[in-house]
């Protein structure tokens, strides 16, 4: 996904369409969308306005288009009459829509056609055109039009011919905002929230109260599967349950009448992974960004380049989502309406509450904004331990564990609620990775000093001891308008003054950048005086504005003046983090490594056929805390059995060899594979082994064979033949007549016959050569 | 990329006028109104809460008193003086300032909520206990900490009232459906005070069946015991414990509390 010039982006939707519906709309092709034109000086050859037209030799460039007023994104060539361009797009499903909403900037005149057709003439003269017709008069604006919906399934292309109204005219414009409008206005929404791997929660707002019905699928054309709510209302929560863990499903919305937002390839959620499995996955964290202005925008744009068309598996959001008071209105603008929807709707978000946002929420009542806005978990349902209360509650993602606190308006007290299930929730997680967050900073000298604040103190002196004695890998807070990022550290608890490298750092690199091309990593040992210590502590508040301030607390590595958001990546046992800035500029980085145990070292595992059993043996170097393996065996590499369980040796040092004899297994291609299992349940897979087994009992002479042979089978007669290639694919089916074969036709090769007589099956297998 | 367009010109276009930065900045524009119009009692209401926002008491005491002297009445500006006053521990005048606000919306569960606050504090534990069931029975949304307020209330009344604390310690939990670790906790502390040895090994059952990791309550449990001169049970409690410790995967051995935890333990053992 790209942005350019999101301010213009807004001004121009705002100020300057003359028509804005109170439809719901899709966005077809958006302003500031990327265009091929063709400005070489005539008109192209060709069927231009068609589908299937080939504008590979065209230029490319984003809206707006043009010369000569000096504001253009893409500037063409100055010395020409007419310019043409073209837009391919693809809708899956255009029914939704009743018609389509037409925003055009031209100067001067223009022609635009939808699938080859004419739908829409502005400014220009009546009848044929070509390249050198003028434009009827000089004009320089946005004008509307609503047209009937046209499109078809798949790809649709949007060609469109401006004209000057001279040929000394010394400028042209172009830009367009096409639109497919439905019957229901929906304003917010879709977003999603507390996602789990088998669970998602979907939410939009309508101006009018209907249905609420999500039709979901693991493809936009296959939404077989529905989820419903047939209460009228105009706030809508659909929960969605029987999932499959890391599944992409798509989506639309719809109510008793039919859809109201149809499916498309970014309508999505995809489901988190089982708790405890390892994957790949990326954080996007925001501070403070509710400013609804230019600079959250250029933060939002510059993480939507970075991450281009790679899914983003959460986003966490710092607090203070909305000034000045996160209201109702201001959460509309500053997440909802031209901001982060396109992210919300297939990405989950999860949220700590801001002063700002409880200035419209109560946590003592669990009532305002925030609350009405966001769905999280009060018992436990994403992971975690419940908390009755959606003020703080934890979930797990994968092999990662996120605590969020409110270090607003709950106690922060030693002994307090919060407190109490913060200690009790760390002392039940089992996850690799830890991630606290909450609004007002641990440490910070940016907008707000940590020093003096009561909040800070609370939490950096209450809740830093119990967070570092579990583990914490990773603490995100905001509240003051900067970008600070601490050492690798633990055990500072008291005023920036205090903080001393030599005893608050934590490893080698501890005290470095934690840069893999710097000082190095920063790493979790397990052994020695520091086994299990540390964790950066980032304040990130600056993804709406950057205001500043001393910014020389002592914990701090690096301290920013500047607008940006966290992107967060956790693979396996690596956690990388960078501060991506405004601009898209990687400001800082640095990765946190966790220096686990191998549980078992596996030297090798064997499977071998022993007449017509399979004998399977592996050995291992080392074991930690080994429970054993579960044999799994399959016949085709996707459903896997388990026949049988073997004890390992729990923790040892020494060499052990273990076997297994799996009796009379079927015949034909068969899959073993170990499933390792630790005492804590984690687990890991050997390698596959493959093996053949083939019938002794069926006999085929002469074998290898050019072609023609003699099965001698006690089971005859034969009833089918089927002859299958080395890979297992069917290569043909044969009833013979007698046990005489003839193959000479097939290339010279190997073979497995499947040999059906009387009921019994063999396989044997053949060589032609 | 998608957008959703839909009528919120007035509404945007004043919020990009009157978007402005934290509460410092706030404070000052409010100043300065205040400077243009000094007779504005509203204005002096709204600096209030800023000043409370800002944890600034006693400057959002005197701004709720001028505009109280320049003819704001609505409850809403009793609620506000009875709030601060909670915090400037003033809590009979807060408490005044509340039964004002309370005669205008007695519904207001709010409002019962801080009156309990303000009743707890000043030693007043019937009317806190009133004002806290207020809120539990007509709250629609409830959280542990309002069944922790009221348990704690008749707790810190007196030893005769353990048992209705206890009582509504079961009413949280039995409303949450669910386990909630703060209410056992305040369970576990109540039948510990009452020296229910019984009542204790139970709550520390239900919650060792409910957790995903049980060496810290097994470490805790064999500590009660020990104290309470239950020797073989201690033993088997920490018995348990380690085992519980010893499943875990080392990276969790390596974390400090587990170390200490750990450490505990061996201490233990020679006692028992």
């Amino acid at each position: 996904m790209t942005r350019t010039n999101s301010t213009k982006l807004v001004f121009f939707i705002l100020f300057i369409f003359p028509n804005i519906t109170t439809y719901a709309q899709t966005t077809l092709i958006p302003v500031s969308d990327t265009w091929k034109y063709y400005d070489a000086g005539n008109e192209p050859t060709g069927a231009w306005k068609s589908v299937g037209y080939n504008d590979s030799s065209w230029s490319i460039g984003s809206a707006e288009l043009g010369y000569g007023d000096g504001d253009e994104d893409t500037v063409i060539n100055s010395s020409i009459n007419t310019a043409y361009f073209r837009n391919t797009f693809n809708v899956v499903n255009p029914t939704p829509y009743l018609n389509l909403d037409i925003n055009l900037k031209r100067d001067d005149g223009a022609i635009v056609y939808l699938n080859g057709v004419e739908v829409w003439r502005s400014n220009m003269p009546s009848g044929a055109v070509n390249y050198n017709t003028f434009a009827s008069s000089s004009a320089n604006a946005w004008v509307f039009n609503n047209i009937a919906n046209t499109l078809v399934a798949g790809t649709n292309v949007l060609a469109v011919e401006v004209h000057q109204v001279s040929s000394t005219s010394t400028d042209i414009t172009f830009n367009l905002l096409l639109q497919g409008k439905t019957g229901i206005d929906i304003p917010r929404g879709p977003y999603l929230q507390q996602g789990t791997s088998g669970e998602m929660t979907i939410r939009w707002r309508t101006d009018s109260p209907t249905q609420s019905i999500v039709n979901y699928g693991t493809t936009p054309t296959t939404l077989s599967n529905s989820a419903s709510d047939m209460t009228l209302k105009t706030e809508h929560s659909i929960e969605i349950t029987g999932l499959a863990p890391e599944t992409v499903y798509y989506y639309n919305l719809a109510n008793a009448g039919g859809i109201i937002r149809p499916a498309e390839t970014d309508l999505y959620f995809k489901t988190s992974p089982t708790i405890g499995t390892a994957r790949p996955t990326k954080i996007w964290v925001l501070g403070d960004p509710g400013t609804k202005n230019t600079n959250q925008r250029n933060v939002r744009d510059a993480y939507y380049n970075h991450i281009g068309s790679n899914h983003t598996d959460m986003i966490l959001f710092l607090g203070d989502n909305a000034y000045n008071d996160g209201t109702d209105a201001e959460y509309q603008a500053a997440m909802f309406e031209l901001m982060y929807e396109d992210m919300l709707q297939k990405t989950v978000s999860w949220s700590t509450l801001g002063n700002h946002d409880g200035h419209s929420a109560n946590s003592s009542t669990q009532t305002g904004v925030y609350y009405d806005i966001f769905t999280f978990p009060k018992s436990a349902e994403a992971g975690g331990t419940a908390s009755g209360t959606e003020s703080y509650y934890s979930f797990d993602y994968g092999n990662i564990h996120v605590i969020v606190l409110n270090s607003y308006d709950e106690s922060r007290a030693v002994g307090s609620a919060m407190y109490n299930w913060c200690l009790n929730d760390l002392q039940n997680t089992t996850a690799d990775w830890i991630i606290a967050i909450w609004h007002h900073p641990a440490y910070s000298r940016g907008s707000h000093d940590s020093d003096f604040e009561t909040r800070p103190i609370e939490m950096r002196g209450n809740f830093l001891p119990i967070l570092e004695d579990y583990g914490v890998d990773l603490v995100l807070n905001g509240h003051s308008h900067s970008y600070e990022r601490s050492y690798f550290l633990n055990g500072h608890y008291g005023v920036s003054s205090t903080f001393d490298t030599n005893i608050h750092t934590v490893g080698t690199t501890g005290d470095g950048d934690g840069r893999i091309d710097g000082d190095g990593i920063y790493c979790k040992t397990i052994e020695g005086e520091e086994e299990g210590e540390g964790a950066v502590y980032i304040t990130a508040g600056s993804s709406g504005k950057a205001t500043g301030g001393p910014l020389d607390h002592n914990a701090m590595f690096l301290s920013l003046n500047e607008l940006g958001s966290l992107c967060v990546e956790v693979d396996g046992q690596e956690m990388n983090v960078q501060f991506l800035d405004d601009s898209g500029n990687t400001d800082d980085y640095f990765t946190i490594c966790k220096d686990i145990i191998v549980p078992v070292e596996l030297t090798y595992f064997e499977a071998t056929p022993s007449r017509k059993d399979v004998k399977l043996i592996w050995q291992t170097v080392s074991e930690t805390h080994n429970k054993g393996f579960e044999i799994e065996r399959s016949t085709n590499q996707k459903e896997w059995r388990n026949i049988a369980w073997v004890k390992g040796a729990g923790t040892t040092s020494e060499v052990k060899k273990y076997e297994y004899i799996d009796r009379v297994p079927p015949l034909g291609n068969l899959y073993y594979r170990l499933k390792q299992i630790d005492i804590d349940g984690r687990f890991e897979y050997s390698d596959i082994e493959v093996l053949s087994l083939e019938s002794d009992v069926l006999k085929i002479y002469p074998n290898p064979s050019s072609g023609e042979f003699i099965i001698a089978d006690n089971n005859l007669p034969i009833d089918v033949i089927n002859i299958f290639d080395l890979y297992g694919s069917l290569i043909e089916r044969i009833s013979p007549k007698n046990n005489r074969i003839n193959l000479s036709h097939l290339p010279k090769g190997v073979y497995f016959l499947e040999v059906n007589a009387n009921q019994k099956q063999h396989r044997k297998k053949l060589i032609l050569e | 990329m998608k957008y959703t367009c839909t009528v919120v010109l007035v509404f945007w276009v004043s919020t990009i006028l009157l978007a402005h930065g934290d509460l410092d900045g706030r404070i000052k524009m409010k100043t300065d109104e205040i400077k243009e119009t000094p007779k504005n009692a509203i204005l002096y209401l709204e600096r209030g809460i800023l000043y409370f926002q800002h944890s600034e008491y006693y400057k959002a005491d005197k701004d709720y008193k001028k505009a109280r002297r320049l003819g704001y009445k609505n409850e809403i500006l009793n609620f506000r003086l009875a709030e601060n006053y909670l915090h400037l521990k003033k809590y009979k005048k807060g408490i005044k300032q509340s039964q004002y606000a309370l005669e205008k919306r007695p519904n207001d569960v709010k409002i019962h909520k801080l009156r309990g606050a303000l009743f707890l504090k000043n030693k007043n534990f019937d009317r806190a206990i009133s004002s806290f069931r207020f809120v539990l029975e007509n709250a629609t949304d409830l959280r542990p900490e309002n069944f922790l307020q009221l348990s704690d209330t008749y707790f810190t009344k007196g030893d005769d009232f353990i048992d209705d604390a206890l009582r509504v310690i079961e009413e949280g939990l039995d409303h949450f459906g669910t386990y909630i670790f703060s209410l056992k906790k305040q369970q576990l502390d109540y039948l510990k005070h009452k020296k229910d040895i019984q009542g204790v090994l139970k709550v520390y059952d239900e919650v060792l069946s409910m957790s995903k990791r049980t060496e810290s309550i097994y470490l805790e449990k064999a500590i009660f015991l020990y104290e309470s001169k239950q020797l073989k049970l201690a033993n088997i409690a920490l018995k348990k414990a380690k085992e519980a410790y010893d499943i875990l995967h080392p990276r969790l051995k390596r974390t400090k509390a587990m170390i200490r935890l750990h450490k505990k333990i061996t201490e233990l053992e020679p006692k028992t």
